[in-house]
């Protein structure tokens, strides 16, 4: 081997594609605490840790052969004490003498690999995270508040997707039933958007409150949104309409006591009825 | 629905035979595996190559993690492929996982299968004292994962940015698209768990179909013994050890298992 190469600050190793090493230099053989007749004639693999082995049959290899090259592999060594080293390689596959060689460049990682790992093991906390923030917001955005006995309030904030609506209008029957509600209020003030879609189905939702014997009461109306109700010809056939919450809870408070829903109406826009 | 098994699965059919032969590739690459053994049984057989959903180029979206959790996802696949082509009398070769993958699908679907050529084949990868062994302790397989996952953090942040860095080769990106047969990490990483955390022990003396064991000499995944176990609990199986070394003898020495799968099919032609 070329004197330079033997002793370049790289390791080399070069193996036949049935995995026989053919030839290593003294960087590589220097860092694996092993002699020269160790490691040339024998297994490339047997250098590598189990799982590794594992990794050069089911991916290193098939990669080579297949595209001739592989660039930037992360591989750990076993050197003879048993301790591994995490290693970049770079492989190309030459024509020697008639038969393939596998010709492998190998830099040392220590110190970038425990970087990386402590990048992956932030990125699992991330995404962990994530997860869990995922799994709050679909909690907090869908709650149904007992305000009193029999009447409960469900506060749409934010932007309102299908989606959520959907989670929504479970969470609501499932609320009717259980906590034997008589009066719903839908509040949509915090609500950013409602699309058509959205509306329809938030009109279908009120529709099975009714049918389960519930009334239901929509306050909080934006111009914004009341554009949009206009707009889509929203069906609100057996919603109560209010301005705000307070008129909204007013009727909620008179209905309560009257010991049933008020059906009267004093305040409030009427899209249902405005349109055509 | 044969159709979308067609295009899902990236079917690709070719020979001038009328007797179907059905490649079936390992963990960690696609089709492309077959690529030195498959075009010489074209002459005789109607050769089926195809990718498991998550490999290769199937149609990533109609990847099911529940399905694919386990090797019974993926026999799924193999007899979706046969139904969707009307395959009979099917000789099936699987590398690796695939020959449990094979051995699967013909207890479900015995008479579809005529032969079963297992490369490289093991029922489970761990050891389990006094009467096993696999080869592999849970350790190897987390150090496995780990090697996976850090290489395909290396793909995908690494390597994009050089790739974008040169618009004046657009090969580049290309070939980064095909380096790793498998692309997507989770997928990978759930394929691996299918593959070696998945005892099919119980499963051998289910099989009723014929079937070739290629033993590679020297192979760290699947040993010797392992070879062994299979032939003692498997029906009707014959064990050939080859002078392949490794664990990809389709890919590191193309003539010989060609040579051997065919004086295999031959004999059981004779016979």
């Amino acid at each position: 081997m070329d004197e330079l190469l033997n002793n370049a600050p790289c390791g080399f190793l070069a193996f036949a594609d049935d995995g026989r090493v053919l030839a290593a230099n003294a960087t590589l053989l220097g860092w694996l605490g092993r002699g020269e007749g160790e490691v040339v004639g024998r297994h490339f693999e047997a250098l590598l840790p189990p799982g590794g082995r594992i990794f050069y049959q089911t991916h290193f290899f098939p990669l080579l052969k297949l595209h001739g090259r592989a660039e930037e592999i992360y591989l750990s060594l076993r050197s003879a004490g048993g301790e591994d080293v995490p290693v970049l390689v770079n492989a190309a596959r030459r024509e020697r003498g008639g038969s393939a060689a596998n010709d492998c460049v190998f830099v040392p990682m220590r110190q970038r690999r425990r970087f990386e790992d402590e990048l992956l093991a932030a990125k699992r906390e991330a995404e962990e995270a994530n997860r869990a923030k995922d799994a709050l917001i679909e909690e907090l955005s869908t709650p149904v508040i007992t305000v009193w006995g029999g009447v409960l309030l469900v506060p749409v904030i934010g932007s309102l997707s299908r989606e959520r609506a959907d989670l929504m209008t479970a969470a609501l029957l499932r609320a009717v039933v259980e906590r034997r509600a008589r009066v719903v209020i839908l509040d949509v003030t915090g609500a950013r958007t409602l699309d058509a879609d959205v509306v329809h189905h938030l009109g279908r939702a009120a529709a099975a409150v009714h049918l389960m014997g519930t009334e239901c009461v929509l306050t909080g109306i934006s111009a914004l949104v009341a554009r949009t109700l206009v707009r889509v010809g929203a069906d609100l056939t057996g919603i109560e309409v209010r301005r705000t919450l307070a008129d909204g809870l007013g009727v909620a408070l008179r209905a309560a006591r009257a010991g049933r829903p008020s059906p009267d109406a004093t305040a409030g826009a009427r899209p249902g009825a405005a349109r055509g | 629905m044969s159709e979308d098994v067609l295009k899902r699965n990236n079917v690709k059919v070719s020979g001038r035979g009328a007797r179907p032969m059905l490649f079936a590739h390992g963990f960690g690459c696609d089709q492309n595996m077959w690529r030195f053994v498959a075009p010489a049984f074209e002459d005789d057989y109607r050769v089926v190559l195809f990718d498991y959903v998550g490999s290769g180029k199937s149609d990533l979206s109609a990847y099911d993690p529940e399905r694919y959790s386990t090797l019974d996802g993926y026999a799924q696949d193999v007899l979706d492929v046969c139904r969707a082509l009307q395959l009979r009398d099917v000789v099936f070769v699987g590398h690796s996982v695939s020959s449990v993958v094979g051995l699967l699908a013909a207890i479900r679907e015995p008479r579809r299968f005529s032969r079963l050529i297992l490369v490289g084949p093991s029922p489970y990868y761990f050891n389990d004292p006094p009467g096993y062994r696999g080869g592999f302790e849970r350790a190897d397989i987390e150090g496995l994962l780990d090697l996976m996952e850090k290489n395909y953090v290396g793909w995908a942040s690494f390597l994009a940015p050089v790739v974008a860095q040169n618009p004046e080769r657009p090969e580049l990106a290309r070939e980064l698209e095909e380096s790793f047969c498998s692309t997507d990490p989770l997928v990978a990483r759930r394929f691996a768990e299918a593959t070696f955390l998945s005892d099919n022990r119980a499963d051998l003396p289910k099989v009723r179909v014929p079937s070739l064991i290629m033993q590679c000499s020297e192979d760290a995944v699947a040993p010797a013994e392992v070879g062994e176990y299979m032939s003692r609990h498997l029906p009707g199986s014959t064990l050939r050890v080859l002078g392949a070394t490794g664990h990809c003898p389709h890919m590191s020495h193309p003539e010989e298992t060609v040579a051997v799968i065919k004086e295999y099919l031959a004999a059981r032609e004779v016979s």
